[in-house]
């Protein structure tokens, strides 16, 4: 059990820098996600923890030591592939008991913590097959139980659900969370799925080309996004963003209105307002913008309807008896304080 | 001769070996540093043994060369005692007369060996020994 900072971390391959100048401080037993799009940079920042890549410049600690120049094996942290990475010609048990068999475990002590480990992840039964004859819920679960088998000081997650089929992962996702707080070990997990930032972390840093955009708790991130690409990311559907100038409290672009955002004065803003919070109305009077109907879809305990304001495209979720009709025009209403203005050239938020 | 065959045969063993080398998942021997291996303990524990079928096919390559190679064998072997097989196969074929059914024997006994080998060999030729680590 471990902290683990990085300092001033600078990661270039070549002539691209993937890596930044990173400060981030995860706390012991805490469970950090690191969520961002693809070629972010989040998967090479856990391989700096483990030690797979090395540091250009800065300094990164584990607990108190600067592991810079440790090679992975005194690094003492656990990893689970995004491909599993299991050893195709050793058994599932001896796939679990690799790392003590490296650190010359008995062999009769060996088979019971490795019996321990996979009952954890319910492999007990399984523990004399080849990792090809196992499914790929299986196979995710040895590769788990690989890193359980000893107690590491960080445990570290590059999209270790991204494998399995929708049912599967949203399991094993309840799973995961569950094992790491009964374990209580410092976590890294890498995804570039919200719900899953969402669901597992204490904290999100969501990372856009090789800088953290936002570190802060989930509800942080989704409430209060600091920068246009945070608001963009999170939230599914995603929010809408609409460009506009903002004077005295009031946001005005493309055919809409909406008034009661405080003081800001931005010329060119965006507008950004998310489909949950948000509704369609009949009469004119309340709605802050017209359009007609483009779609409505149907997702079970809502609908998703999409009305075409000028140029843009507005998403409303609606209830899920919502009777509009295609080319019907409505209105929506924005409220005024559930809407966030973001300066449209440096991508921040201005109001609060 | 030994030292001239393996001369002969080594980059072709490395150059086969290496490409068999590259195919294997890299995150195999990573996973391995992580789970506190050494690099070479990684290559030793990992790697090679799931280079088995790389290794039987770059063997049965490199003896069949060695075992059927005339040129160097015929400049650099002088007596009859230390000559190879292809060679004493060619001195059948003499001044006056052509021993064919001495050639025809020798030529089938002289394959023997090498089938042999390749029976033992073979069991490791499987394809698809590295399924099952990881996917996609």
């Amino acid at each position: 059990m471990a902290s683990v900072s990085f300092r001033n971390v600078v990661k270039r391959f070549g002539g691209f820098t993937a890596i930044h100048g990173l400060d981030l401080d995860i706390t012991d037993r805490e469970f950090l996600v690191l969520l961002g799009p693809s070629g972010c940079g989040k998967t090479t920042t856990m391989r700096m923890i483990a030690g797979l890549e090395d540091v250009t410049s800065g300094e990164v600690y584990i607990g108190d030591e600067m592991v810079n120049d440790l090679l992975p094996k005194y690094r003492d942290v656990a990893m689970v592939f995004q491909s599993y990475a299991l050893y195709p010609h050793m058994s599932v048990e001896d796939n679990i008991g690799y790392p003590l068999k490296i650190r010359k475990i008995a062999r009769e002590e060996r088979r019971r913590i490795v019996l321990e480990a996979a009952q954890r992840v319910e492999l007990e039964t399984l523990l004399d097959r080849l990792p090809r004859e196992l499914s790929g819920g299986q196979r995710q679960r040895v590769a788990l139980a690989r890193a359980i088998v000893r107690t590491p000081k960080v445990f570290l997650m590059d999209e270790p659900l991204s494998n399995l089929d929708a049912k599967l992962r949203v399991q094993m996702r309840a799973e995961l969370k569950h094992l790491q707080h009964e374990l209580q070990i410092t976590t890294v997990y890498v995804t570039h799925d919200q719900i899953e930032a969402m669901t597992l972390a204490h904290r999100v840093a969501v990372m856009n080309k090789g800088v953290i955009e936002q570190l802060g708790t989930p509800k942080d991130i989704y409430n209060d996004p600091r920068t246009l690409f945070v608001a963009g990311f999170i939230g599914s559907p995603p929010m809408n963003l609409i460009r506009g100038g903002v004077a005295g409290g009031v946001f005005e672009g493309s055919g809409l209105r909406i008034a009661g955002l405080g003081s800001a004065r931005v010329e060119e803003a965006i507008l950004g307002f998310r489909p949950e919070d948000i509704r369609v109305v009949d009469g004119v009077g309340e709605a802050s913008l017209t359009g007609q109907i483009y779609s409505v879809e149907l997702i079970g305990d809502h609908t998703l309807v999409a009305v075409k304001a000028g140029e843009e495209l507005v998403r409303v979720r609606a209830d899920k008896d919502f009777a509009g009709k295609l080319d019907e025009t409505v209105g929506v209403a924005v409220p005024g304080e559930k809407a966030f203005v973001f300066d449209a050239r440096t991508e921040k938020r201005v109001d609060h | 001769m030994i030292i001239a065959y393996t001369a002969f045969n080594l980059p072709f063993a490395t150059w086969m070996m290496k490409s068999y080398f590259q195919d294997l998942p890299v995150e195999l021997e990573e996973a391995a540093m992580v789970d506190g291996d050494t690099r070479w303990g990684a290559f030793l524990r990992v790697a090679l043994p799931l280079s088995r079928p790389g290794l039987a096919a770059t063997a049965i390559f490199c003896v069949i060369i060695s075992w059927n190679e005339f040129l160097l064998a015929l400049v650099l072997t002088q007596t009859e005692q230390s000559q190879t097989l292809p060679i004493g196969i060619a001195g059948r074929v003499t001044q006056y007369t052509t021993h064919w059914g001495e050639i025809s024997a020798a030529g089938f006994l002289a394959a023997i060996p090498i089938m042999v080998f390749a029976f033992i060999v073979q069991k490791h030729l499987v394809r698809g020994l590295s399924f099952g680590a990881v996917k996609g």
